[in-house]
This record gives structure tokens, C-alpha cells and sequence, in this order.
């Protein structure tokens, strides 16, 4: 049988947990500095102000004649999630871990047996695009700087 | 002034009325059942990703959630055991079983799950929200019906009261949700944002990125972009699902609306930018709003509806 005490109980956890939940979803935004986390975030996809101008980093394969070939997302971050060589990608910022990550994706081309034998070189580079042009046929780069370059071990 | 020692407690009780209105049972219940079943896949269609990231490069670990304390990537085998608790708590959690003590250990693994599976340097959003309803779930009497606990005898279906406010509580985590995504993009990018302009140019250089990294993007991308119009059409409409998602606590036609807007968006967006939420894409973020015991009770056997 429910008593005043279970009651009072009960209205303590509904608006208790309540708030609880209320807080933590806010907490992200009432700090002084907004901070994107997890599970609490302030969903900051797609808000922020972007001019046409498009910069892309990535690794191209390089073949024995010479032609520029893409590389997936799987040899870019060892993972197939594009957003995760995106970070990849952009998180060598230093020309040693520019380095490194061309090393490691010639290495992870080596140790595929369909494309070891298909590219001589890796290139770790930044291409820049008119990204409303781009789709309107101008999709070669306006600018491209090369960072790095690594051979494909044999 | 006369009257206002009287209108406190007056609105205090309405307040209390409208969160505490009661529900069925059932209701709360099919939420949890969609819920668990929706986390408990989430689980095992990462497997092969938790295992791909317990081989990357022990530098490239940026901890969020529930592991930020950690100086380093947990080992492959806390990782395997915690998969394992999230798989068979997950079954609990859908089935009911032992509920009160076992909702809230799979909530947490689940939360330490996916907090993982984002501690590589990239925040997906695309889990939060799911989540967040399950932490939600495994701390209210979601088991007093359509659950092995209810069978066993080990609960029974209490006062209405009881089952109101946990449904408006998971309401508001989709609201709330919603909300700080549109006022991201307020702050970020100002009422310019609805111009169109910028969405346009981010989902450009998103598409640009993804070819360029090898991977396939939308095929109606490079037309959609080719038309600005529909550009400024779909920010505003973004801003004025997100920032009135509120107008869903309120039942009726407005929910309705509301929640066939927001699933409308996120078709756009798998659409235009091959991104799949999938939780609101397969409705079940939007459960809580619904009547689930009318929906999903004539898919049992009768004899199981009592």
C-alpha cells in the first residue's frame, strides 16, 4: 500500500532526475567556453560561416607512369569512416607527422596485395578548390602544396 | 500582493499536473523495448569498428565521456568485456529481465562503448541522443510492463503517475537536442545562417573532402548544389524545426508536424550529404511522443496483451 512517504519519494526522483538530465544537456552551452563532448555536446554540426574556398588534404597514390590516383579512407585512417581520415588527415599538422602518416599509408599500400604492386609513391598534399565552381565543372585544384612523399616499400 | 501567495502553489500544482499527467505502463514500456533493441544493434554493428580502433596508434587517442580520465586506450580485453556486458545487458535491458539493477549497468556500458568509439579524434553526434535515452530509461520503471520482470512477478504496473514523466523526460532530451543545434548554428553563424549561403558552401566542401579522401558521396549532391535556392529553402527550414522543436511537448497536430518535419529533415540530409542519422531516422527517437501502446500492441499475440 502507497504511503505519503512513497509518494514524497517518488516526486523527489521524478523532478530530481528531471533537473538532473535538464543540466547535463545544458552544461555544454553555459559554460564560459562552449564545449562539444560526449554524450553532451552542443551539436555544432554544419553552424559554423564557410567562404567557397575549399582546402582538402589527402594521400594520392602514384603510379609507375606517373598518374595521381585516390587512396580510400581505409588506407588514409586505417578505419573506412571518412571523417576519420578527415581527422587524420588533418591532424598532421607538423611536417614530421605530415611524415609519418605518408610512411604509414605506404605501408599499409605495401601490405596490400592488390595495390603494392600498382604504386611506387605515396603523396601527402593540400588541394585548393572553388567549392561553387566545383560543381559546376571546375573540379581541378586551383592550387596544390605538397608536404610529403614516401616511397611504397618492397 | 493579494492573490500571489495563492497563484505559487496553484501554478506549482498545474506544473506538476502536466509533467506528472499519467501514462500507460505499456507506453513507457514499448519505448524501452525500441530503445533497447535500437542500442543493443548500435553494439553490434560497431564491432568491427571497436576492434579497428583497438589497433590504432595508442597517440592518436583523444579520451571524451566516460573515458576522458584516462591517460591511455583501455586494453583489448576491458574493451572485449565491456562489449560483452553491453551485448547481454542490452538483451536485459530490451527483454526486462532483472531490470532495476541491470538497466543501469547497460546503460553505462553502452555509454563507455560509444564513448570509445569517439575518443579517436572525431565526435559523430549521431549516438548522443540515443544515449542519452537509454541512461534515461535505465533509471525509470520502465520494466512494469512487456518485461520478463512483469512475467516473474518480480514487478507490477503502478499508479499512471509513475510513467508520464519519464516519457515527457525522454521528450525533452529530443527537444533540448534539437534546440542546442539550432542555436549552434545562431551563435556560430549568426541569422546570416538561414540565408543558405553557408550551408551551402559546408555541404560543398564536404562533398569535395569525401571525393578527394576516396569515398562516394550523394548522387544528387552536384545537382542539388547547382540550385542555391534550395539551399536557403532548407536553412531555414533547419532553423525553424530546431529551434521550435518545443512546440512537440504540446500533443496534437503541432507534434505531428513536428516530428514528420524532423524525420523530413534528416532525409534531406541523408539525401543531400549521404550523413545517415540513423536514431530519428528510424523513428525511434521520436517514440516517446507517441502513443506506442496503440502502435505496437496489435503486433503482439493477444494473449500477450494483458
Amino acid at each position: 500500500m502507497r504511503n505519503h512517504r512513497d509518494d514524497a519519494r517518488e516526486h523527489a526522483w521524478a523532478y530530481g532526475l528531471s533537473l538532473c538530465v535538464l543540466l547535463a544537456m545544458l552544461s555544454p552551452v553555459l559554460r564560459c567556453e562552449p564545449v562539444d563532448g560526449f554524450p553532451l555536446t552542443t551539436y555544432p554540426m554544419y553552424s559554423g560561416a564557410m567562404g567557397t574556398t575549399s582546402r582538402v588534404r589527402t594521400l594520392l597514390g602514384i603510379t609507375a607512369s606517373g598518374e595521381q590516383e585516390l587512396l580510400s579512407p581505409a588506407l588514409i585512417a586505417g578505419d573506412p569512416s571518412v571523417i576519420l581520415a578527415v581527422r587524420t588527415t588533418t591532424g598532421a599538422s607538423s611536417p614530421e607527422r605530415r611524415r609519418a602518416l605518408c610512411t604509414t599509408v605506404a605501408g599499409r599500400v605495401a601490405a596490400d596485395p592488390d595495390l603494392r604492386d600498382r604504386y611506387v609513391e605515396v603523396l601527402f598534399l593540400t588541394e585548393r578548390y572553388d567549392a561553387e565552381a566545383y560543381f559546376l565543372g571546375a573540379d581541378m585544384p586551383e592550387a596544390i602544396k605538397i608536404h610529403a612523399r614516401c616511397p611504397v616499400p618492397r | 500582493m493579494p492573490g500571489t501567495s495563492l497563484a505559487a502553489p496553484s501554478l506549482l500544482r498545474s506544473v506538476d499536473a502536466w509533467w506528472r499527467a499519467p501514462a500507460p505502463a505499456r507506453r513507457l514500456a514499448w519505448v524501452r523495448v525500441a530503445v533497447g533493441l535500437y542500442t543493443t544493434l548500435l553494439v553490434l554493428g560497431h564491432a568491427p569498428a571497436l576492434v579497428r580502433r583497438s589497433g590504432f596508434d595508442p597517440s592518436r587517442f583523444a579520451p571524451v565521456g566516460l573515458l576522458t580520465p584516462m591517460g591511455a586506450p583501455p586494453s583489448p580485453l576491458a574493451l572485449t568485456i565491456t562489449a560483452a556486458i553491453a551485448l547481454l545487458g542490452g538483451l536485459a535491458f530490451t527483454l526486462g529481465w532483472r531490470y532495476r539493477h541491470l538497466a543501469p549497468i547497460y546503460a553505462l556500458a553502452l555509454l563507455a562503448l560509444t564513448s570509445y568509439l569517439n575518443s579517436w579524434g572525431h565526435l559523430a553526434h549521431a549516438q548522443n541522443l540515443a544515449v542519452m535515452q537509454a541512461l534515461v530509461l535505465s533509471l525509470v520503471p520502465a520494466a512494469d510492463a512487456l518485461s520478463l520482470d512483469r512475467r516473474a512477478g518480480r514487478t507490477r504496473e503502478g499508479d499512471g503517475a509513475r510513467y508520464g514523466w519519464p516519457l515527457r523526460l525522454l521528450m525533452l532530451t529530443v527537444i533540448v537536442s534539437y534546440g542546442l543545434a539550432g542555436l549552434a548554428k545562431l551563435t556560430n553563424g549568426g541569422w546570416a545562417w538561414a540565408k543558405g549561403d553557408a550551408i551551402r558552401n559546408l555541404v560543398a566542401h564536404d562533398a569535395i573532402r569525401k571525393v578527394r579522401l576516396g569515398a562516394p558521396i550523394s548522387p544528387l549532391t552536384g545537382p542539388l548544389l547547382r540550385q542555391p535556392w534550395i539551399f536557403s529553402l532548407f536553412a531555414a527550414g533547419t532553423l525553424v524545426i530546431e529551434l521550435g522543436a518545443a512546440i512537440a511537448m504540446r500533443p496534437g497536430k503541432l507534434r505531428r508536424a513536428w516530428i514528420l518535419s524532423a524525420w523530413g529533415m534528416h532525409l534531406g540530409i541523408l539525401a543531400t550529404m549521404g550523413i545517415a542519422f540513423w536514431y530519428p531516422l528510424s523513428g525511434v527517437a521520436f517514440l516517446s511522443f507517441v502513443a506506442t501502446e496503440r502502435l505496437f500492441d496489435p503486433l503482439l499475440p493477444s494473449a500477450r496483451r494483458s
